[in-house]
């Protein structure tokens, strides 16, 4: 220690006064700017500016959804990577698998003279008089009565899945069922089904075949490519079938 | 004002800045966050814990596992994390939505766990780590947990939960066998599920 | 320029009743510097040894390792900056305490929640958040200790003498100011109430942050910039633009802590933010670095005294800030690596800790009797302490490069990045060693000045004219 105990530096003393006058002379940003070398202001800016440069090309767009800063994301995309959009084909599997093959199988082949197949049906696939929304119809309300799959005559009842599946979840598993065990057919929309949903949405009772026959057969491609065309609405009175 | 008190207020003020900005934010944005519902596959993203599991996080704040290993994947802009295969992609707030605390962690004195529950599926294989590393890793640095663990002598028939495979100096001689107790069965439960293979919707796709 | 003759009472009473409360923060302090130097020393060594008093729990790494953290940062650094700032504030402002025995039970409860939170973590119940290990019975006794302390920093600046304010008085203001905000919001948002884990990760990023910067810094840099005028005799050269250092510092500093999460699971902006707080921290680092060296003089760094702890404290504090302005150019390969202990290391124990050193060594005559400790005394501190820091820092900062490296090639195996770290950490637990040793030489010299004095309190220095002594 230079000194000893007993020799208390004046600095000690002053050093609030000393620097509140440094303070006060240098009142101004310019005369304070100048103790520092003009080098040294240059710096600090270059310093700022590096600083905020690296926010903004790695800030991600300021989102709290991003999470990568490589992602320089002012574009609006709020993502950090491709949301994995959901695949009917797989969702509909497996509502297929926790609804429906109870009855229809898991193969599709329903159960002769008990439960219609859905494999090569000509409902699915929308051949002969049945269109795309005949079968959305069967799945909204369910179906009663004697009806004529592949040839083959079945009587029973398919209970309404209206209330249970939303719009989404009956287009995936009726893609799945058009698309699987050798059945081709066009996907079902989302849209399509809440159309359809919206035409019928008084209806309580499971069709008929012959209720289900007087209705016009629309398809999707034709529903979205002329969505003003109003299908024929077809009557809410229910019939018991023949 | 005083100038005290200007000082004061001027102090409090921009400290509050960066106090909204990060925790205010954080508790906004993230705090609040829910888990997303993966269409695909029926599940709730980021799945909830087990029982055993919940508790074993207990287990793993209190003896200090992180200290050594962090539970992140960092995304590629600062390092090889999902190149070195230590998840499929890389971890994002909502990973963990379920963990109390989070994890993160800081050192990697100690591999990173956070998919430590996708490369091996064994009870076992932890175990015997937990409580002999240097033998079931040769060269490990971790210390061994054999105090969450109790030597026994074998009662009738071995014990179910016996740690098998041991072969360091403090594996058990003939007629003892190495059980674990409460807090190592949680703390592997723990582990186990330690598994972040899902997707979600901000995060990079799947590799 | 100089004040007047007689003494006033007002500065003979005002240091006197500070002296004792100063004396056992400092105290206190040197003991949990010994304590943390063990726990430390002994982590070291189990990194190296993992075989070492590995067969019970109350020994394992991951709880002596944040209780030595803990106890250096709550039981050292905190206390001897809240003892030494405290006794600043009293001399810049000429005031004094009403009484001393509210500090002293105040310093009594922080030291007892030190003690139960040590106690806590070595038992199992840590939090395994980063500075908040401690139970929550130890954080809220520190929290109600605060308390007085917080206050009694007010009264002090409040009946000051003089009414402009001296940087180091702005600096201690911070401290004392912010540490309730962020001990407290820390504690409620993780520990007591805690939020979602998808938020915990900035919050505990921002409190760390916030602990090394908002707390710890401040203190440091107002005992240097008090301290460094004392020996060269002269103001700071640059200090109008010190104004700008501090304020700085208050903003940068709150929003440094989420650089740790560079690349990790927080939103890009966060992270980017923390980084480019850090960068800009550059520009108050210069200014505090133009101010601390632009007056020494070659006669003031050749003799190793009090000042050259200080010297020593304040590069390691500009290395710091270098550091961590590189984090985006290094992070690929440094993180999770030694080199972050290494960073640790710097900003602890040689920034920190070194200044701290000096500004006891410079406050022991000033608070008794003795004549302090010697040149020779001094010398050897310094040197056993700069060697260990020295030493610990080149090793985990060159070992933690080389495992990195390791670290960052996906074609090596993560046990590789182990083995090329080995050796450098066996020369960082050898550092550890020294630091202990040098702790444990620091706290007998301090015992020996307080324990001869203590039967003589008396004499009281104060000062009113320089070359007079006036024995009260």
């Amino acid at each position: 220690m230079t000194e000893g105990p007993d020799n208390i530096s004046p600095q000690e003393e002053d050093l609030v006064e000393q620097h509140d006058e440094i303070l006060r002379e240098s009142n101004s940003f310019r005369e304070g700017a100048e103790l520092l070398s003009p080098w040294l202001i240059i710096v600090f800016f270059v310093i700022a500016f590096l600083g905020a440069g690296y926010l903004f090309w790695n800030s991600g767009g300021f989102k709290a959804s991003v999470f990568n800063p490589a992602r320089v994301a002012w574009d609006g995309a709020g993502t950090g990577g491709v949301a994995a959009a959901p695949d009917p084909m797989v969702v509909g599997k497996r509502i297929f698998t926790q609804n429906c093959v109870v009855c229809h199988q898991q193969n599709g082949l329903g159960v002769p003279g008990q439960f219609p197949p859905l494999a090569g049906s000509e409902w699915v696939l929308g051949q002969d008089w049945q269109g795309d929304n005949h079968i959305v119809q069967i799945v909204l309300h369910g179906l009663q009565g004697a009806v004529t799959v592949t040839g083959q005559q079945f009587n029973n009842v398919m209970a309404p899945w209206g209330k249970v599946l939303k719009d989404d979840q009956i287009a995936a598993v009726l893609t799945y069922v058009r698309n699987s065990w050798g059945n081709k057919a066009p996907p079902i929309t989302k849209e399509f089904v809440a159309k359809v949903r919206e035409q019928t949405k008084e209806r309580t009772e499971a069709w008929t075949q012959k209720e289900l026959q007087a209705i016009g057969r629309e398809l999707v491609e034709q529903a979205a490519a002329a969505p003003a065309e109003q299908a024929p609405s077809p009557t809410p009175a229910a019939t018991p079938g023949a | 004002m005083s100038k005290l008190a200007q000082l004061v207020f001027g102090v409090f003020a921009v400290f509050a800045i960066a106090w909204w900005g990060v925790v205010g934010y954080s508790y906004l944005q993230l705090g609040r966050m829910q888990p997303v519902l993966d269409e695909n596959t029926g599940e709730v993203n980021p799945p909830p814990f087990s029982g055993l599991a919940a508790a074993g996080q207990q287990v793993y704040a209190a003896n200090g596992c992180v200290s050594c290993h962090t539970q992140q994947v960092r995304s590629g802009a600062f390092s090889t994390d999902v190149e070195k295969k230590l998840g499929p992609r890389p971890t994002v707030a909502r990973d963990y939505l379920r963990d109390a605390p989070a994890f993160l962690g800081h050192l990697r004195i100690g591999p990173d766990l956070t998919n430590v529950g996708l490369r091996s599926s064994d009870p076992n294989w932890f175990h015997a780590h937990l409580y002999e590393p240097q033998t079931v890793t040769p060269g490990s640095n971790m210390p061994s947990y054999r105090y969450l663990y109790r030597m026994r002598r074998i009662a009738g028939q071995p014990s179910i939960e016996a740690v098998t495979g041991l072969k360091g100096p403090y594996a058990p001689q003939a007629g003892y066998e190495v059980v674990p107790t409460e807090q190592a069965r949680v703390l592997v439960a723990y582990l186990l599920s330690l598994k972040r293979n899902y997707p979600l919707p901000e995060a990079e796709p799947l590799q | 320029m100089t004040s007047p003759d007689t003494p006033t009472t007002i500065e003979v009473e005002g240091e006197a009743t500070l002296r004792l409360p100063v004396i056992m923060f400092l105290s206190s302090a040197v003991f949990w510097l010994v304590v943390g130097s063990f726990l430390g020393c002994l982590s070291a060594w189990k990194l190296v040894l993992p075989s070492l008093l590995d067969g019970a729990g109350w020994l394992t790494y991951g709880r002596i390792q944040p209780a030595a953290e803990n106890a250096l940062i709550y039981g050292w650094a905190s206390q001897a900056g809240i003892g030494l700032g405290l006794w600043v504030l009293a001399r810049l402002g000429r005031a004094g305490l009403g009484s001393e025995r509210l500090l002293m039970a105040a310093g009594l409860f922080w030291n007892l929640g030190v003690l139960l939170g040590i106690c806590s973590i070595v038992a199992g119940s840590g939090h395994a958040i980063r500075g908040l290990e401690f139970s929550s019975a130890s954080a809220t006794i520190l929290l109600l200790a605060y308390a007085c302390i917080g206050i009694w920093s007010l009264v002090l600046l409040r009946n000051r003498l003089k009414g402009s304010l001296y940087v180091s008085q702005w600096y201690l203001l911070t401290a004392f100011l912010c540490f309730p905000w962020l001990y407290a919001t820390a504690n409620m948002l993780l520990i007591w109430y805690p939020v979602q884990g998808s938020a915990q990760g900035p919050i505990a990023a921002w409190f760390w942050g916030n602990l090394i910067w908002l707390w710890l810094a401040p203190m440091v840099l107002a005992l240097a910039y008090y301290v460094i005028p004392q020996f060269v005799r002269r103001p700071l050269c640059a200090y109008p633009s010190s104004v700008l250092a501090f304020w700085a510092l208050v903003f940068l500093g709150g929003w440094s802590g989420t650089r740790q999460l560079i690349g990790g699971p927080i939103p890009a902006w966060l992270a980017s933010a923390g980084v480019a707080a850090s960068i800009m921290m550059l520009i108050p680092a210069t200014i505090v670095s133009i101010n601390t060296f632009g007056a020494l003089s070659a006669r003031n760094i050749s003799a190793a005294s009090e000042l050259s702890f200080v010297i020593v404290g304040m590069a390691c504090f500009a290395a710091a800030v270098v550091q961590g302005a590189a984090t985006p150019l290094v992070s690929a390969v440094t993180h999770f690596s030694d080199y972050a202990i290494g960073e640790n290391v710097l900003i602890v124990l040689g920034f920190v800790t070194m200044t701290l050193l000096g500004m006891i060594s410079y406050a022991l005559p000033r608070l008794t009797s003795d004549q302090g400790f010697s040149q020779k005394e001094t010398s050897r501190h310094f040197w056993s302490f700069a060697w260990s820091v020295g030493t610990m820092f080149g090793a985990l900062t060159f070992g933690g490069l080389f495992q990195g490296f390791a670290l960052y090639d996906p074609r090596v195996e993560f046990i590789s990045s182990v083995d090329l770290a080995m050796p450098f950490r066996f020369l960082y637990a050898i550092g550890g060693l020294v630091l202990l040793g040098s702790s444990i030489a620091f706290a007998v010299a301090f015992a020996r000045v307080i324990l001869t004095n203590i039967s003589s309190p008396k004499t009281v220095h104060v000062y009113s004219r320089p070359q007079e002594l006036v024995n009260v």
